[in-house]
């Protein structure tokens, strides 16, 4: 129901005029996308949408349709995302939590996990896009699609809150451990963004030989089982981004491991002590060990 | 609100001095006015005496407002609308939208109105009407209909058309 302007009226319906709780008001009934646009609108609308993030109410509910191959999505809490399909048009479900401050972009290609080319657009802090294109419709394909779209979620989620240690420094670390004697399972919390090929070449090659298997679990809980076999016929070889360098918004950076093998962790610990010439602070709760240098803190767990 | 209270007038004085006589049962979609009566303890008085200055609203616009009220007054009370709930503005009733079939002066004017006396139903019903004329323009026709100056240098204007490029491709 788009009205026209009537060509007669002369009188002005003055967005700039009205106190910014009824322009709220009206924007509660558009969708994330058409506020978006509104700062293409006027400068004042722009300032006004770039402020919503003060508001914390701003949290919509929101509706995202699949449709015609093209799909157009923000999303920040997927734990409540639910999809449902009706005739050619998949709904996925979710709340937004607006906050379009600070603009960023993250460009992911995958040609693998849904068979099918998708191009992951990350802007703006806290607020995830993604543009997919050639979705292969059918409710499995969907729901795929959201288990994998929680994990692209992870990576943005990570990449704000992510550790510090590079990828230079995570391979030393990892090339320095021992080979655990038997079964050998490592899990990645909060450290997706640098799970890069060479890590992982790096973290196969250690535990070569044996039954071997990644564990990556996201804050949400959703998580996946990678096998080498799996890496090396690229069957999970998505881990190839780029990404803009944020800066450190934040202050602690946190990259935790969790290690089911107490031989390796021992290993990791010291091996990070060693990096770090014994600079490190390391604290111990039962299982959970803490090491933090600086600003950074890797944390293990010893079972 | 007693029955005599209910059965009872109110009258209401525009920002240019023009006095409307409307009955309480109607009025009382609008919160501010309860609150009001309330708190100066007239809303059981036979005779609210004097007119209520309505400060912000023209007569012109409250008459509209009135005429809203005095359709809906025996609506059903809305149930408490969430910002988790999808907020539809397909559901617009039919005598709503030849209601609001108006110049956008007076569009705004309600918009105003409907909000400074706090009237949940008019303001919801504005604010869909606005929604639903922006929704599915492309920034240029919002501009056109809203008869917005573009204010922005093409330079801006490049640099936002950049940021917003996910959504509008």
């Amino acid at each position: 129901m788009a009205l026209d302007r009537d060509p007669d009226d002369e009188t002005t319906f003055n967005f700039d005029d009205l106190p910014l709780r009824l322009i709220e008001q009206i924007f509660k009934y558009l969708k994330t996308f058409e506020i978006v646009k509104m700062r293409r609108v006027t400068p004042a609308l722009k300032d006004y949408v770039d402020e919503l993030p003060k508001t914390k109410s701003s949290i919509w509910s929101y509706k995202i349709f699949i449709k015609d191959n093209k799909f157009t999505f923000n999303q920040e809490n997927l734990s409540s995302m639910t999809y449902a399909v009706s005739g050619n048009t998949y709904q996925i479900y979710g709340n937004v939590q607006l906050n379009w401050i600070q603009p960023r972009k993250v460009y992911y290609e995958s040609s693998n996990i849904l068979e099918s080319s998708l191009r992951f657009q990350g802007f703006l802090q806290n607020v995830q896009y993604f543009k997919v294109s050639n979705i292969m419709k059918g409710e499995n394909c969907v729901k795929n699609f959201c288990e994998n779209l929680r994990f692209f979620m992870s990576i943005e989620k990570f990449k704000l809150f992510d550790a510090t240690l590079s990828e230079d420094e995570l391979v030393q670390i990892l090339s320095s451990l021992e080979k655990p004697d038997h079964f050998f399972q490592l899990t990645l919390d909060q450290s997706l963004p640098f799970l890069t090929a060479p890590i992982l070449d790096c973290f196969f090659k250690i535990s070569r030989g044996r039954q071997t298997t990644l564990n990556i679990r996201s804050e949400n809980g959703w998580r996946f089982r990678m096998s080498e076999e799996q890496w090396r016929d690229g069957v999970f070889r998505f881990f190839d981004y780029k990404y803009e360098q944020e800066d450190d918004e934040f202050g602690m950076k946190l990259l935790k491991f969790k290690i089911c093998d107490r031989k390796t962790g021992t290993a990791m610990i010291s091996a990070v002590k060693q990096k770090f010439n014994n600079q490190a602070n390391v604290g111990k709760r039962g299982n959970l060990v803490s090491i933090s240098v600086g600003n950074r803190c890797l944390q293990c767990y010893l079972r | 609100m007693t029955d005599a209270a209910q059965e009872r007038s109110i009258k209401l004085l525009s920002s240019d001095n023009e006095t409307f006589q409307v009955p309480r049962n109607v009025i009382r979609l609008s919160n501010t006015i309860n609150t009001l009566l309330q708190d100066l303890g007239l809303d059981d008085e036979e005779d609210a005496g004097d007119a209520i200055p309505v400060q912000n609203v023209t007569s012109t616009i409250l008459k509209k407002v009135i005429a809203w009220c005095q359709h809906h007054h025996e609506d059903p009370v809305a149930a408490d609308d969430s910002d988790s709930r999808e907020k539809r503005t397909d559901d617009i009733s039919s005598w709503d939208v030849e209601f609001l079939k108006v110049d956008q002066g007076t569009l705004f004017e309600l918009i105003l109105a409907a909000n400074y006396l706090d009237i949940k139903g008019l303001l919801d019903v504005s604010c869909k009407t606005v929604a639903n004329m922006i929704k599915g323009k492309s920034p240029e026709e919002i501009r056109r209909t809203f008869n917005i100056k573009n204010d922005f240098t093409p330079e801006e204007e490049e640099q936002i058309r950049k940021e917003n490029a996910w959504c509008e491709d």
